[in-house]
């Protein structure tokens, strides 16, 4: 079992090795295999409740080498297997002129193998390690075009933003490792509890909370570090698919990882909320009038990592998952198919959409009777307003619904996308809940003094954004609205 | 800052600029002059729903090809000729030998009658191949204000202005990417730009004053134009030539939008009111937000003396551009000399038996090589080449669309609308409406935060499947339209006998198919087939704008089975066996296939298509030998790849395309018919003798002859430079505005073809040479065609492509150089 895990790690540099040395058989057929096998052994550690562990030395009891794959590291390295398979799959063809192919096919499987040793390492150490590694290697992939100016600029400034993530993390090791006196995740999540009520140590663990926060806002493209994902375009496509479904979501990964830490430390949690919540609000306002394919899924990456960082913040770790997983799918559809995008124009010039805008008392009693609805439903289909973060997750639900509503023009048509949308959700949300059962924090939840203001501002945010993009065209109308609109479609970045 | 340039010219030094001889203050009307010469320079492209070839100089057809291509190089920073690592494969292959390269050197003295390069010798040329690639950065310039301030301080100031005003055009001609829309001004681009600037936050170094500056023009172009004249430019002095230069300069910065731009300029004069959309935006727009930009940087430190300063070439680099020069004219000898070699005289004379199927095909060169098999098949079949769109101009307005496609060269307005029928028109019609207007709905939802957010969670993992599904090349991303509805077809009964009698009477006397038809005449429209690939209309029929011809086809095939229009016909004289019948059907050119709309069940019919399907494998390992490498393909394994090639979403080159197209040959088949063209070739039928007012004549070369010549200099540009005339490395290409392509995150619009269509491993895959046309018809008649027309006299006497008389009698070409005929076999066996 053990051999068959290291095994899986590895595969996609070994088929991409046995494809490039014998030609005579098409290896990249068995790629697939990889996922099957992340698939199977995921499934056996939920059956079994044991991760499959295999430990090649230990310094000491504090330091071990070696990887571990349980239930949650099985569903995201399954993701990005997945992902990544199809990525190499993708650049075979996509590639075939490019003179430096065989570099790219090897980075590419060399970036994918970093992730999945990075997410099953039982030691923060090698996390951080494997962490490096993957920016290593992506970093080398940005640059497939070196002599494009573009190219340059971005994969620098992605180097400086990532080391500086690295540094943070790299504190967050030493002042941890101070406190634990080991930097397994075993023993980090479970002496968290004890030590941290202990209320030994206040200084160290305060400068690893801050620390570990600033990581993974710097890994995970979170407002104001976002800046250099936008500009990752002058790469080949399979690499922002890559790049937007299997690497950028680790930051997220890392607060699961850690998630018995940090829920010793509700500052911590309450600041990645506002993270979170501020960059889902500031992605989705740019996305609204980007005017390319690319960028605009870029903006579309910043705010959906917002949002997963929301729910981390709010202590909504499974959710969290199944955001991490399903916007990976999606994400990397979404750029692989990317060309395809030209159908909308033809779409738009066979069929006049009317471009009317709903009234504008419509919104707010779809939105109003959606969010009432979802609130009535959640309860019954078995999410309690006892789960972290409850509130806020239901109101996005039922904001998202009268989203859908509102935006299908034969509202008939809409039904069944809303229900499924809400059937699945909440399915998902089960089945995961019952797959990580024990790997997973999940514990009774009781808003406090901070957390009611959180709460409070978070919806008042998404409320906010909710009543924007449907009166876009009411906005436009004042010199305000004209400013924002400039603002949204510079993305920020100029003025 | 008006007022702080107002006292500029008190600071700069003259240097000694003369007065009377180099400074013409631009009054109103010579303004006027110099921006219509200098928007007239700019040809439309099309977006990518109709995207058909286009010259990108067309434009510059009124002045001589070396001089053109001297100025794009100064302008642009590319010199267009060959390069020389092509050539000298070509040279060390013997594909161009030294009797080619003699008669070009020989050809080019005459043409250019430049006594400077009368003691060229031979060496020399050859010496060319081995000397260095003079690199683009190192060519001399025009320049407009932004360069001048990029050179002073070193800095890229004139891309971030490219960038910036591809910002705004994005934004104002999107067609459904972004959700919230750039407000527009009902006064045109300009206005909207204008007045939307002040919230940029666009900041120059040293001029914070611009945005203000800005604010206080005038919202019409034209006079803030003449403003920015009168103000600032008017002091620096420069002649009319400079202005106009200038101008073109800073278009040429912009390039790609600019040539959007006219494409809706252009369509508004043809289509007047008609169109739907109101938009008084023309290029003047465009010249006055880039004008604007420019001036921005205008400081005492620039060196004005550099300022849009067009000096022709010179010294060395004008020898080593007009070396380059000759041997693109070796290039063309030698094609020329191998289709010469090839055309056969002997089937001439054969007398004419009733053939039993004719099929009629797009002139199209992808067509030759199916053309070819099928005649070697069965000599009881004809072919015919004709454009594509069967000289039935059509707008198809499919069921359930509210707005149609022109089915015809984008340079005709379409006569009549046609539509689509089925048994039940009501359900179709609804289920096509919803099906869009659901997927549009899902599109809008995914742009919307909240809706993005969920419907990420819960309906994330379908995407996976998806991406199973089109990894194994099952599905294809894209929204297949026509898939929407089986069973469907032309109607044709709303339509008047009279446009239909008309229509039918014009096309078949153009494709000369007013007598000796056959039992079946089957006209092929044709397309290609490709997933995720925004320029899927580069693939497809340019004379059809870009859609797949066969509708065109289908349309034809079913009015001239009326009876009623039968009967009309006759009576115009042109007489159609009772035995006749047409059908319709299109070439996949992707994977090579011919389908055929509504077989008939008859044992000859049957016989034919037999014979069609042994034709179509051969074809197929003729045309994608090129394609798919050295390996020898099975035919089923072909097959297979060739599917792959036009379903697979990561396939950048489905097929080749157009590329390698060197000539467009006019004249009955019979000179052709047993020859192999290799797929080069556009092939038009023409009969001279059929032909006494040289009406027919006239229309191929005022029409298939433009097309060609736009599609060969396209593809001509795009090898030379994929970068800046074409599309760039498709693997970076970002779909903006849902109707082109920028390149990596921010870039001018591209124009123009892939690297992938032109390129392989780095080479020419294309050979970039000018387009040899030749005509079976007497030099008079041609003559007269040229004089008569303007755009074909300038084409030809420019040098934009090459005209050549097959005279039959003789058995001898004539070449046509400077108004003149020379004998062709002469000047090169000797």
């Amino acid at each position: 079992m053990n051999l068959i895990l290291l095994l899986l790690i590895f595969f996609p540099r070994i088929i991409n090795f046995l494809s490039s040395y014998f030609k005579f058989y098409d290896f990249r057929g068995l790629s697939f295999l990889g996922v099957v096998g992340f698939g199977i052994l995921t499934g056996l550690t939920i059956a079994w409740g044991d991760p499959v562990n295999i430990i090649f030395f230990s310094v000491s009891d504090s330091i071990i080498f070696g990887f571990s794959l349980d239930p949650l590291s099985g569903i995201v390295s399954t993701t990005v297997i997945f992902i990544g398979s199809m990525v190499m799959r993708f650049s075979e063809r996509y590639l075939a002129d490019d003179l430096n192919k065989s570099l790219f096919h090897q980075n590419i499987a060399n970036t994918i193998c970093f992730v999945l040793l990075m997410l099953n390492s039982m030691n923060l150490l090698f996390f951080w390690l494997f962490w490096v590694g993957t920016s290593y290697y992506l970093h080398k992939l940005l640059l497939h075009f070196n002599e494009r100016v573009g190219a340059r600029i971005a994969a620098q400034e992605k180097f400086w933003v990532s080391r500086m993530g690295d540094v943070f993390i790299l504190i967050t090791m030493v002042a941890l490792y101070q406190v634990f006196g080991s930097l397994n995740f075993s023993v980090l999540t479970q002496d968290a509890e004890k030590l941290i009520s202990d209320g030994s140590n206040p200084f160290l663990i305060g400068v690893a909370g801050v620390s570990l926060v600033l990581g993974v806002m710097t890994k995970s493209a979170q407002f104001p570090f976002h800046f250099w994902l936008p500009k990752t375009m002058e790469t080949p496509t399979p690499v922002s698919a890559l790049m937007h479904a299997g690497i950028i979501n680790a930051g997220g990964f890392l607060v699961i990882r850690m998630g018995s830490f940090l829920n010793q430390l509700p500052w911590a949690l309450n600041s990645l909320a506002i993270v979170g919540g501020v960059t889902a609000f500031f992605g989705s306002f740019v996305m609204l009038s980007q005017t390319n394919i690319k960028r605009s899924l870029a903006y579309s990456t910043i705010s959906q990592m917002g949002f997963m960082m929301l729910q981390c913040g709010l202590g909504a770790f499974t959710i969290a998952i199944v955001h991490i997983v399903g916007h990976a799918f999606y994400k990397a559809h979404s750029f692989l198919s990317s060309g395809s995008v030209t159908d909308i124009g033809k779409m738009n010039r066979y069929v006049s959409a009317p471009e009317c805008e709903p009234m504008l008392w419509t919104p707010f009693v779809v939105g109003f009777v959606s969010v009432i609805t979802v609130f009535l439903l959640g309860p019954f289909l078995g999410y309690s307003y006892e789960k972290p973060g409850a509130v806020i997750l239901l109101l996005v639900l039922g904001l998202a619904c009268a989203q859908i509503f509102i935006s299908h023009k034969i509202k008939s048509a809409s039904i069944l996308p809303i229900t499924s949308l809400i059937v699945i959700y909440f399915s998902l949300y089960h089945f995961v809940s019952w797959a990580l059962e024990g790997s997973l924090l999940t514990t009774a939840y009781n808003l406090e003094g901070n957390q009611v203001v959180i709460h409070i501002s978070v919806g008042v945010l998404f409320v906010s954004l909710y009543l924007i993009q449907n009166n876009l065209n009411r906005i436009l109308k004042t010199e305000v609205g004209q400013r924002l609109y400039i603002k949204s479609l510079n993305g920020g970045e100029l003025g | 800052m008006a007022k702080k340039v107002n006292e500029m010219p008190k600071t700069i030094t003259l240097h000694g600029n003369n007065k009377e001889n180099s400074y013409c203050a631009p009054q109103n009307t010579s303004l006027d002059l110099i921006l219509e010469r200098v928007t007239s320079r700019i040809t439309p492209t099309w977006d990518t729903r109709d995207y058909v070839a286009v010259n990108p100089l067309f434009g510059y057809r009124n002045t001589n090809f070396l001089e053109v291509i001297d100025r794009i190089q100064k302008l642009r920073g590319t010199r267009l000729l060959p390069s020389r690592s092509y050539l000298s494969q070509k040279y060390w292959s013997q594909q161009i030998q030294d009797r080619d390269l003699t008669y070009a050197l020989m050809l080019f003295q005459g043409l250019e009658r430049n006594h400077d390069f009368d003691n060229l010798e031979f060496d020399q040329l050859i010496a060319f191949l081995d000397q260095k690639e003079i690199p683009s950065d190192d060519l001399e310039k025009v320049n407009c204000l932004t360069d001048l301030y990029d050179q002073e301080n070193q800095t890229e100031e004139t891309i971030k202005v490219t960038n910036e005003v591809s910002k705004w055009l994005a934004a104002y001609y999107d067609q459904g990417q972004s959700v919230w829309r750039l407000p527009k001004n009902p006064l045109g681009l300009y206005a909207t730009w204008k007045n939307m600037f002040r919230f940029d936050g666009f900041t120059v170094k040293n001029n914070k004053s611009f945005v203000e500056y800005v604010k206080r023009l005038p919202n019409n172009p034209r006079k803030t134009i003449e403003l920015i004249f009168t103000d600032l430019l008017d002091k620096l002095l420069l002649s009319e030539e400079q202005v106009e230069i200038y101008f073109e300069r800073l278009l040429f910065t912009v390039f790609g939008w600019a040539t959007l731009v006219k494409k809706y300029d252009f369509e508004n004069q043809l289509f007047g009111n008609k169109l739907k959309r109101q938009d008084p935006t023309t290029l003047l727009h465009l010249i006055a937000i880039r004008l604007t930009y420019d001036v921005a940087y205008l400081n005492e430190s620039l060196d004005f003396e550099k300022l849009a300063n067009f000096v022709p070439i010179e010294g060395k680099a004008k020898t080593d551009m007009l070396i380059n020069y000759i041997w693109l004219l070796a290039d063309e000898v030698a094609v020329r000399r191998m289709i010469v070699e090839k055309m056969n005289f002997k089937h001439l004379d054969s007398s004419k038996r009733r053939p039993l199927a004719q099929m009629a095909f797009c002139i199209d060169v992808r067509s030759e090589v199916i053309r070819r098999e099928i005649e070697k098949k069965s000599e009881e079949i004809e072919t015919i080449g004709f454009a594509g769109f069967f000289g039935v101009p059509i707008a198809l307005k499919k069921l359930g669309f509210d707005n149609p496609d022109h089915q015809c060269p984008v340079l005709l307005k379409p006569v009549i609308e046609v539509t689509e029928k089925s048994e039940e028109p009501e359900k179709l019609m609804r289920k096509r409406r919803a099906e869009f207007l659901k997927r549009y709905g899902l599109k809008n939802s995914q742009q919307y935060s909240h809706s993005s957010f969920s419907l990420a969670e819960s309906f994330g993992i379908s995407y996976a499947w998806k991406m199973l599904l089109n990894n194994l090349g099952l599905t294809k991303p894209n929204y297949e339209f026509e898939n929407l509805a089986d069973g469907l077809e032309l109607d044709i009964e709303k339509i008047s006998l009279k446009s239909k009698v008309d229509l039918a009477f014009n096309a078949l006397f153009n494709m000369g198919l007013t007598e000796n038809l056959g039992k079946y005449v089957i006209f092929f429209g044709h397309g290609g087939e490709s997933a995720n690939n925004p320029y899927q209309g580069a693939l497809d029929c340019g004379a059809c704008a870009g859609h797949n011809g066969r509708y065109n086809a289908e349309f034809l095939a079913k009015i001239l089975n009326d009876e009623n229009v039968r009967n009309e016909l006759n009576v115009k004289g042109v007489s159609i066996p009772v035995d006749t019948h047409f059908c319709s059907g299109w070439h996949n050119t992707t994977t090579d296939e011919l389908n055929v709309h509504k077989k008939i069940e008859d044992k000859e019919f049957k016989k034919i298509m037999n014979l069609v399907e042994d034709a179509v494998s051969k074809c197929k390992a003729e045309r994608f030998s090129n394609l798919i490498g050295n390996k020898s393909y099975q035919l089923d394994s072909l097959k297979k790849e060739l599917r792959a090639r036009s379903r697979n979403w990561s396939e950048t080159r489905p097929e080749w395309g157009l590329a390698r197209n060197h000539s467009f040959i006019v004249g009955r088949r019979e000179l052709t018919r047993t020859v192999d063209l290799q797929g080069r070739s556009f092939l038009h039928d023409y009969n001279e003798r059929t032909d006494p007012d040289l009406l027919k004549l006239e229309l191929i070369m005022t029409a298939p002859m433009i097309v060609t010549n736009w599609i060969n200099m396209q593809y001509y540009s795009s090898t030379i430079d994929p970068e800046k005339f074409g599309t760039g490395n498709k693997v970076l290409n970002n779909v903006v505005g849902t109707i082109g392509c920028i390149q990596g995150n921010q870039s001018d619009l591209l124009t123009g073809l892939s690297e992938q269509s032109v390129r392989l491993n780095g080479n020419y895959f294309h050979e970039p040479i000018r387009l040899q046309v030749f005509i079976e018809a007497k030099t008079p008649s041609i003559d007269k065609i040229i004089n008569k027309h303007p755009m074909v006299s300038e084409l030809v006497s420019n040098n934009w492509l090459h005209i050549i008389s097959i005279d039959v009698l003789h058995e001898s070409f004539k070449l046509r150089l400077k108004n003149k005929w020379i004998d062709m076999k002469e000047a090169l066996w000797n």
